[in-house]
C-alpha cells in the first residue's frame, strides 16, 4: 500500500460498496478495500492498517454493530474511526451506533458531498492524533535517555567516591614496596607477598566497581529476578554518597521475585532513595535514615521506600510526580526522576507508585514512597 | 482540556436555542447565543468561538448567508460550522457543504449525535491550531 490512507468499507451489498468507492475516488486520497461481510472485515483490519471503517448495519450473520464492539474491544483496532453507513434511520439505531463507539453515523441514501466531508474529518483527526501520540512516544524516549544522562553524571561522582579509598591502598602499598627496593631493605617473602594481596584485592574491588556500574548502563531483556538483589545493587551504587553524607539504610527484605528489567527498577530506586537523601542533606538532622521494605501483599510485590527527613510539603505533594516538577535549584534536579519513575513502573511494570507523609518515632515525620509491583505480569 | 471552548449557537427561534443549550449543557463548553445574523457577527467579533451551530432557516440573514461571509473573512474562515436544520432536503445538505460547512445536523436533535460532532469539530480545530503553531515554529 502507498501512503494514501486506507479506508475499509463493510457492506453485504455490492450495490452500496461501488457507490461509496465511487464517491470516495473522487478526491484521489483513498485506498479502499472492501468486505462484504464482518467476519471478513474482522480478517481485513488484522492485515491492513486502517485509517476508517465504513461499516453497513444490516448484515447476516455479524451484523455491524458486534463488529463494531468488537473492534472497540481490541486494543490493537480500537483507534479506528468507525463510521456507520445504514439504511436504519431510527433513534433507537442511532443512538446506539455513538454509543458503542463510532464516530459518525450516515444514514442512506447519503450525498457525495456528505460521505467526502465526514469521512474526511475523521481520517484527518485521527493522522493529528496519531502524530500527536507520535510524538509523545518520542518525548518520553528523550525524557528516559535525559534522566539516564543525569543518573550518569551522579554515578561518576558515586565511581569517584569508591575509588578513593582502594586507590589510596594500592598507592601507599606499592610505594612502600618501592622504596624498600630502591633502599635495599630486606623485607620479608610473607610481608611482600601480603602487600601484593592487599593490591591485588583492592584492584578487583575497582575493576568491580565498574562493572557494576557497565551492567547497569546496559541494555538488557526481561528477565526474572530478585528484589532484594535490585535493591542490594542499588545500594552498593550509590552508598558512598550515602556514606559521604552520614546516612544510614537500613532495609528489611523477604525473597521475592519480579519479571521485568532489573536495571529499570534499579533506575526508579535511585530516583526515589536520591530524592530522599536531597532531603534528607537538607534537613541538617543528626540521625538522617532510609528504610526499605520489601514484602508480598495479595499478588504484589511491595517496596516501601521511607526517610525521616521531614515529609513533604502539602502543597507540592500532588505534583512531585509531573514532569519537569522540581523544587531544588537547577543545577540539582532536572524534574524528571519522579516522573520517570511512576512512568517505568506503571508501563513496564503494570504497577503504581504512590507518595505518603508519615509519622515516625520520637515525633519525626517522613516521606513514604510505596511501589505496588503485581508479581503475575504478562 | 475542552472546558473553556466557546460555542455560539445562532438561531431565531428561542425554543430551538434551549434545546441545544440542554443537549450540551453538561459537555463543559461556554455557551453563547445569537437569535440574528447581525447579532451572532457581534459575538464572533468580541469572543474567540470554537464551533458555530447555525440554523439555516431565519429571517434577513439566513444560515447560509451567515456562513458565507464567516467563510469569506481570514479571522472567521477557521471556525467549524456545523449547521442545525428542520430541513433534510436534498439541496440544502448538499449546499451545507459547499459552501464550507463542517457538517449537518437535522432537527429534531438526537442527543448523542449532536453532542459527539460538536466534539469532533472542536477537537479538530484544536489539533490544526496546534500543529499549525508548530509549523510556524511557535
Amino acid at each position: 500500500m502507498d501512503s494514501k490512507y486506507n479506508i475499509l468499507i463493510v457492506d453485504d451489498d455490492v450495490n452500496n460498496i461501488q457507490l461509496a468507492i465511487n464517491i470516495l475516488k473522487q478526491n484521489n486520497k483513498y485506498n479502499i478495500i472492501f468486505t462484504t461481510s464482518g467476519k471478513e472485515a474482522l480478517q481485513r483490519v488484522k492485515e491492513y492498517e486502517f485509517d476508517l471503517i465504513l461499516l453497513d448495519i444490516l448484515m447476516e450473520p455479524m451484523d455491524g454493530f458486534e463488529v463494531c464492539k468488537k473492534l472497540i474491544n481490541d486494543k490493537k483496532t480500537l483507534d479506528i474511526p468507525i463510521i456507520f453507513l445504514s439504511a436504519k434511520d431510527d433513534e433507537q439505531s442511532i443512538t446506539k451506533g455513538f454509543e458503542l463507539g463510532a464516530v459518525d453515523y450516515i444514514t442512506k441514501p447519503f450525498f457525495s458531498n456528505e460521505l467526502i466531508a465526514r469521512v474526511n474529518t475523521h481520517v484527518q483527526l485521527k493522522v493529528y492524533k496519531d502524530s500527536l501520540k507520535q510524538k509523545l512516544k518520542l518525548q518520553d524516549k528523550l525524557m528516559l535517555e535525559q534522566n539516564k544522562m543525569a543518573a550518569m553524571g551522579e554515578m561518576i561522582t558515586n565511581i569517584a567516591h569508591q575509588w578513593k579509598q582502594p586507590l589510596s591502598i594500592i598507592t601507599t602499598v606499592s610505594s612502600g614496596i618501592k622504596v624498600s627496593k630502591e633502599l635495599d631493605m630486606s623485607v620479608d617473602k610473607d610481608t611482600e607477598l601480603a602487600s601484593l594481596n592487599n593490591i591485588l584485592v583492592n584492584a578487583k574491588h575497582l575493576s568491580q566497581t565498574i562493572d557494576d556500574f557497565k551492567d547497569f548502563f546496559e541494555h538488557k531483556d526481561k528477565t526474572i529476578f530478585n528484589i532484594e538483589d535490585v535493591i542490594n545493587k542499588t545500594i552498593n551504587l550509590i552508598n558512598s554518597t550515602l556514606m559521604h553524607n552520614s546516612i544510614k539504610i537500613t532495609k528489611n527484605t523477604k525473597n521475592t521475585k519480579l519479571i521485568g528489567l532489573d536495571n529499570e527498577l534499579i533506575q526508579v530506586l535511585i530516583n526515589i532513595i536520591n530524592n530522599a537523601q536531597d532531603a534528607l542533606k537538607d534537613s541538617k538532622k543528626n540521625n538522617k535514615e532510609i528504610t526499605i521494605n520489601v514484602y508480598k501483599k495479595d499478588s504484589n510485590a511491595i517496596i516501601e521506600i521511607s526517610d525521616n527527613a521531614g515529609g513533604i510539603n502539602n502543597k507540592i505533594i500532588n505534583h512531585i510526580f509531573e514532569a519537569y516538577y522540581t523544587t531544588k535549584s537547577s543545577n540539582n534536579g532536572t524534574g524528571i526522576g519522579l516522573h520517570m519513575a511512576k512512568k517505568i513502573i506503571q508501563e513496564h511494570f503494570d504497577g503504581e507508585i504512590y507518595v505518603e507523609n508519615i509519622n515516625l518515632k520520637q515525633e519525626q515525620v517522613g516521606a513514604k514512597f510505596v511501589l505496588v509491583l503485581p508479581i503475575e505480569t504478562k | 482540556m475542552l472546558n473553556s471552548k466557546i460555542v455560539l449557537i445562532v438561531d431565531d427561534v428561542p425554543t430551538n436555542i434551549q434545546v441545544a443549550m440542554n443537549i450540551l449543557k453538561n459537555e463543559g463548553y461556554k455557551m453563547l447565543f445569537a437569535q440574528s445574523g447581525k447579532k451572532a457577527f457581534d459575538i464572533i467579533e468580541n469572543n474567540e468561538i470554537d464551533l458555530i451551530l447555525l440554523d439555516i432557516m431565519m429571517p434577513e440573514l439566513n444560515g447560509f448567508e451567515i456562513c458565507e461571509i464567516l467563510k469569506k473573512d481570514n479571522k472567521t474562515k477557521q471556525i467549524p460550522i456545523i449547521f442545525l436544520s428542520g430541513k433534510d432536503s436534498s439541496s440544502d445538505i448538499e449546499k451545507a457543504y459547499e459552501i464550507g460547512g463542517s457538517d449537518y445536523v437535522v432537527k429534531p436533535f438526537i442527543n448523542i449525535e449532536l453532542i459527539k460532532k460538536v466534539h469532533t469539530h472542536i477537537t479538530l480545530k484544536k489539533l490544526q491550531n496546534l500543529y499549525e503553531r508548530e509549523e510556524n515554529g511557535f
